[in-house]
């Protein structure tokens, strides 16, 4: 297939058409709409959405829970500002790639160990003890420790609104190609791979596929995806410390994928722009309890999400009777 | 010195193993982890410390507090989870992430984040002149112990137990086979959600009573876990005491790696193990079939 038309088959992908449409549409539209402030945060929607883009590959795909995804970013991040200087901004986002793919591998091979949930946990802790590293005595004088790094590249744009744009600008470009490129993955003889495994692991194995292999590079390819996302966002953000990757970053990875539909990429963009917007909402609802607001209204959407099919049934199976005319049957 | 620092991780680490626990009988009723055990545990050992400040007496207040909790947790088994039993695995996971958060935010809205003494139902002052350990550490190994067997044996020799184990690992064949299957994974988020109290309440006077209490513990009684395999409650128990002892011991000897990276020689431990052991030390390789 040529590369036009590998773009026709992504964009007119089922239900994925009319979204994709939809997002792009508001990629290009916002920043002409938007002032300097909601630009920037649309742009940290975007750098999330990216992370989000590598969680939908694991967990939609893959079959395997993420809940570490904050780490990737995090690494991602320092690896980007602390290399920029020397090498060049998008070489360290590069580097930055293939840092957190070599995390993301290591936690791949935990994952042929260990299933489910319990994967969770694991990379949850990930999340945790990571945020302590940089902190380490060892490690300050590279990292900064509390106080963080100040990203200090000089950009093509002078004023702070062209900044911003740049900013925008870059994210938008990065983030249609690494959707595009992970959505080529999905549907290649790996992605195909991949969902076998997930599916059944043990018939998978029977047919040939290499499970291990293909779940290990899954995490690596998810991992990378965030570690773009977290370098972008060092550029992005122009200061990181740890706080900026707290776990609950994690968590609301994880939510921005599971409340969108987990097989849906270009929904992850509507995900990442809820991490940036729900929790000041969830604050303006309840200032004490805002959190719970967050967790009760996730619980609400779950709830949707498993029942829907089964409502849309019983409004359909009305409907058919109500259109049946009466003592029509034979 | 040393005798003492082994004494003190066999401490922290019995309140590792009770945690353990808490998540081996999740996993032994609904082959699922509770993302929210510890927060549940939390508010259970918040609620103790309302009765205590109520003016309860100790063992009455630890009591009604187990009870109300064995009760809560059923009741968020049968309210969150069961609608959504439908969901995949993920589903499900994402429902306790909810629960974590909102369970969490319930607590430190309520009781507040500043920490708060918590009595103990054992004399802090070594049981005699000289002795190694205080009553109050002994104590808590003690009831650790005592809930191993319990749950040994509940779990293994009764009924209910079996019972329980059949509708983790297979629903269907053991709704089939006559077991009330909703019932039993009430009595499983029951069960556990006991369990977690009981250790918040011992591990409430060794640190401070505050809403990230348990948030500290969870990872470490998972990692005990992981240790131990995750159906054998001795082996949790097992790993909960070394994971503590070797806590202690790095902590003191080792303090500028010890203090800082706690987390991370944890984490490391557990992906080692996963490595070279991955069923953990005390469970028998299981087969899976087509």
């Amino acid at each position: 297939m040529s590369g036009a038309g590998r773009l026709a088959a992504f964009v007119t992908t089922r239900g994925n058409a009319t979204l994709t449409v939809l997002v792009v549409a508001a990629a290009v539209t916002l920043p002409f709409v938007l002032p300097g402030y909601a630009l920037f945060a649309m742009t940290k929607a975007i750098c999330y959405g990216i992370g989000i883009v590598g969680l939908k590959l694991l967990t939609g795909y893959g079959g395997q829970f993420s809940l570490g995804h904050s780490a990737f970013l995090m690494l991602g991040a320092y690896v980007a500002i602390i290399l920029a200087p020397t090498i060049g901004f998008p070489l360290a986002v590069a580097l930055a790639a293939v840092a957190a793919m070599l995390l993301g591998a290591l936690l791949g091979l935990a994952g042929l160990r260990i299933k489910g949930h319990y994967l969770g946990l694991l990379t949850f802790m990930v999340a945790l003890a990571i945020i302590q590293v940089p902190k380490a005595s060892v490690l300050v004088p590279v990292t900064g420790g509390s106080s963080g790094l100040s990203f200090r590249v000089p950009l093509p744009a002078a004023t702070s609104y062209g900044r911003d744009l740049f900013w925008y600008w870059t994210a938008v470009a990065v983030a249609a190609a690494v959707t595009v490129g992970i959505h080529a993955l999905i549907r290649s003889r790996f992605g195909r791979a991949l969902q076998a495994s997930r599916d059944n692991a043990l018939a998978a194995g029977a047919l040939g596929v290499n499970t291990a292999l293909v779940d290990v590079a899954a995490f690596a390819i998810s991992g990378a995806c965030a570690g773009i996302a977290g370098g972008l966002l060092a550029g992005v953000l122009t200061y990181i410390d740890p706080g900026s990757f707290h776990y609950t970053l994690s968590i609301l990875l994880f939510v921005g994928m599971a409340v969108t539909g987990i097989r849906s990429l270009p929904a992850a963009y509507i995900g990442g722009a809820l991490i940036v917007f729900v929790p000041n909402w969830a604050e303006g609802v309840s200032r004490d309890l805002s959190w719970a607001v967050y967790g009760g209204t996730l619980l609400v959407l779950l709830y949707i999400q498993v029942s829907a099919p089964r409502l849309v049934r019983l409004v359909t199976q009305r409907e058919a009777r109500k259109g049946r005319p009466a003592g029509g049957m034979p | 010195m040393l005798l003492q620092q082994l004494l003190s991780g066999l401490t922290t680490g019995a309140v590792y193993s009770l945690m353990a626990l808490a998540l081996v009988v999740i996993h032994q009723t609904t082959h699922h982890l509770n993302l929210a055990q510890g927060e549940m545990a939390t508010m259970s050992t918040f609620a103790a410390w309302q009765l205590l400040a109520w003016g309860f007496p100790y063992w009455a207040a630890f009591a009604v507090t187990l009870a109300v909790s064995y009760i809560a947790g059923a009741a968020i088994q049968r309210v969150i989870m069961h609608p959504l039993r439908a969901g995949s695995g993920f589903i499900q996971f994402a429902a306790m992430i909810g629960l974590f958060l909102v369970i969490n935010s319930i607590t430190n809205a309520v009781w507040g984040s500043i920490g708060r003494s918590f009595p103990s139902p054992f004399p802090a002052r070594p049981l005699y002149e000289g002795a190694p350990i205080s009553g109050q550490r002994l104590g808590i190994i003690l009831i650790g112990l005592a809930l191993v067997v319990f749950l040994t044996f509940l779990l293994r020799g009764t009924r209910l137990g079996l019972s329980l184990r059949a509708t983790a690992a297979n629903p269907v064949s053991a709704r089939l086979a006559g077991i009330a299957v909703g019932r039993m994974m009430m009595v499983g988020w029951g069960l556990a959600a006991a369990i977690g109290a009981a250790a918040g309440m011992l591990l409430a006077p060794i640190v401070a009573l505050d809403p990230q209490m348990m948030f500290n513990v969870l990872p470490f009684a998972f990692a005990a876990v992981v240790l131990g395999g995750v159906s054998s409650p001795l082996g949790a128990v097992v790993g909960g005491l070394v994971l503590g002892v070797v806590e202690t011991l790095v902590t003191t000897f080792a303090p500028l790696i010890g203090r800082e990276l706690k987390m991370s020689i944890v984490l490391a431990a557990i992906l080692g193990i996963l490595l070279v052991k991955p069923e953990g030390l005390f469970v028998r390789r299981t087969r899976a079939r087509l």
